[in-house]
């Protein structure tokens, strides 16, 4: 009763539901953001720009009694397809005749959802509203995530302002160069949106194609084989896993670390005669960074949305635990 | 009774009151607009992230679909007022949600446009080149075999970034940026 009278006397000052979320604190926006993402029906057609180069892609997101649905589509280059149904996830990569499939045991929400973890993710990260702009015809709102070392990326995200759906993701490094970046060109939230959208185009002739059927089962790392000798501030296991990539691979072992915001992924396996010959070295792939190195007969695919050298010195501190 | 009204939001009410309760908001359009502007300030409040433009046509679908007890029995005990209360309560709260996105549809003059394809050129900020950041240490060449595609999209999974922006960041996964880097 009080309460409601509360919410009544407060109610008088929201003329729109918008105008009141422009006042929310970056924090709350990120928990909005999140939720957007998950709960809204939208489609839309958005830009990936990594360096010089960029790809056009449509992206459908339906959630209906059958759960979540998503479908990722690049209208550039080769038609890749990358179709979500709720936990699996396929991709379809037609030029190489191969179909990735990959389940994801537990979803883990953002952080931003439990209050403890926000904590976390202030602790490395300058966190802030910049301005109100508008991305693909829509006001939206921006939110600073500011590193506080040179150990991760800065984020720049910019949110519809009506429902808080991201409409733009640009990662930053330590000088605030982009290294790469999301942006809705044209997008339509709520309405009807085609279902058919969500199909997968190849499903018929990707019959004859190579599939490689990720299997994962989580595992305990703290007795493993494997140290991890250097910690990266912030940075805290939050999955550890067996898994075979490809069908006739032998069993690797990744290990995710995550800021709240970046992840770390750490591939292990043995090296089979073939192998032998891999580089070692920092690559990247968009905007991923990359970092091989072989140690005890064992290749480290170490990789995430990181600067280079945190990947080098994760990496370097991995050792072989030796049996006692 | 508009104070019954906000008590029985608040679950405040019993029995026999959230049944008067209900049956009043049924009879009175006034009431019942009262009803809907509660449930509105509540989710604003809350800060309820907009719903699926449908969500009220599948809180009735649902309702519809819910089995119907044909037993005299059941249907006695399904006629308390308490038995009812709820049924009434959650075909209320569709009702209200039809309002509340009538509502939120009149209030934003921008809600019909978003509502159509809005094609419009990509910001200025995303048509200017972005630079690649240079690594902290020196980047050796080229990725030899696109065997790292299994690796990106294992750790997209596991990465907060699909939490927040659903499936685009898989879009690393699949880039073709990989040529352009061979340099």
């Amino acid at each position: 009763m009080k309460r409601t009278l509360a919410l009544l006397a407060l109610g008088g000052c929201l003329v729109t539901a918008a105008q009141a979320e422009t006042q929310l604190d970056p924090v709350s926006w990120l928990g909005r953001i999140v939720a957007a993402a998950q709960k809204l029906n939208y489609t839309g057609t958005f830009i990936y720009q990594s360096g010089n180069h960029s790809e056009t892609s449509r992206i459908t997101h339906i959630v209906d009694g059958s759960g979540e649905r998503e479908k990722l589509e690049v209208l550039d280059g080769s038609p890749r397809e990358i179709i979500r149904n709720n936990e699996e996830v396929k991709c379809y990569l037609p030029q190489d005749k191969v179909v990735i499939i990959e389940r994801r045991s537990q979803r883990k929400t953002f952080p931003a959802l439990l209050p403890s973890a926000v904590t976390t993710l202030a602790e490395h990260y300058n966190i802030k509203k910049g301005e109100v702009s508008r991305v693909a015809g829509l006001d939206s709102q921006l939110i600073i995530l500011e590193p506080k070392d040179k150990i991760r990326y800065g984020h720049m995200l910019w949110a519809d302002v009506t429902s808080g759906l991201l409409l733009k993701a640009r990662m930053v490094d330590d000088k605030n160069e982009p290294i790469e970046q999301f942006a809705f060109t044209q997008v339509q939230i709520g309405g009807h949106i085609d279902k058919a959208a969500l199909k997968p185009k190849f499903a018929a002739q990707a019959a004859d194609w190579r599939v490689q059927n990720a299997y994962t089962t989580e595992a305990n790392m703290d007795d493993g084989e494997w140290r991890f000798r250097t910690e990266i501030p912030g940075f805290k296991k939050s999955i550890g896993m067996k898994r075979r990539v490809q069908n006739e691979a032998p069993e690797m072992t990744h290990v995710v670390f995550s800021d709240g915001l970046a992840a770390i992924s750490v591939f292990i396996e043995p090296l089979s005669g073939k192998q032998a010959a891999q580089q070692s070295g920092l690559f990247s792939v968009g905007g991923i960074n990359v970092y091989k190195r072989v140690t005890d007969d064992h290749a480290l695919t170490v990789l995430g949305e990181v600067p280079a050298a945190t990947l080098k010195r994760l990496g370097d501190g991995i050792e072989y635990r030796k049996k006692q | 009774m508009r104070e019954n009204v906000s008590a029985l939001m608040d679950g405040e009410l019993d029995d026999a009151g959230a049944q008067r309760a209900l049956e009043a908001i049924k009879r009175d359009p006034q009431l019942h607009r009262t009803w809907s502007s509660y449930h509105l300030i509540g989710d604003a409040l809350r800060r309820h992230p907009g719903l699926a433009a449908n969500y009220a046509e599948r809180v009735l679908e649902r309702l519809q679909a819910e089995p119907m007890m044909m037993a005299p029995g059941a249907l006695r005990r399904q006629s308390r007022p308490g038995r009812l209360a709820m049924p009434i309560a959650a075909s209320l709260a569709g009702v209200g949600m039809v309002a509340w996105l009538a509502l939120s549809m009149n209030d934003q003059s921008a809600a019909p446009a978003r509502a159509g394809a809005v094609a419009s050129p990509p910001p200025v900020a995303a048509a200017a080149p972005v630079q690649p950041a240079t690594p902290a240490v020196p980047a050796s060449a080229v990725l030899p075999s696109s065997a790292i595609k299994e690796y990106l999209f294992a750790h997209q999974g596991y990465s907060p970034s699909s939490s927040i922006q659903g499936m685009a960041p898989y879009m690393r996964t699949v880039t073709e940026k990989r040529q352009a880097t061979a340099q």
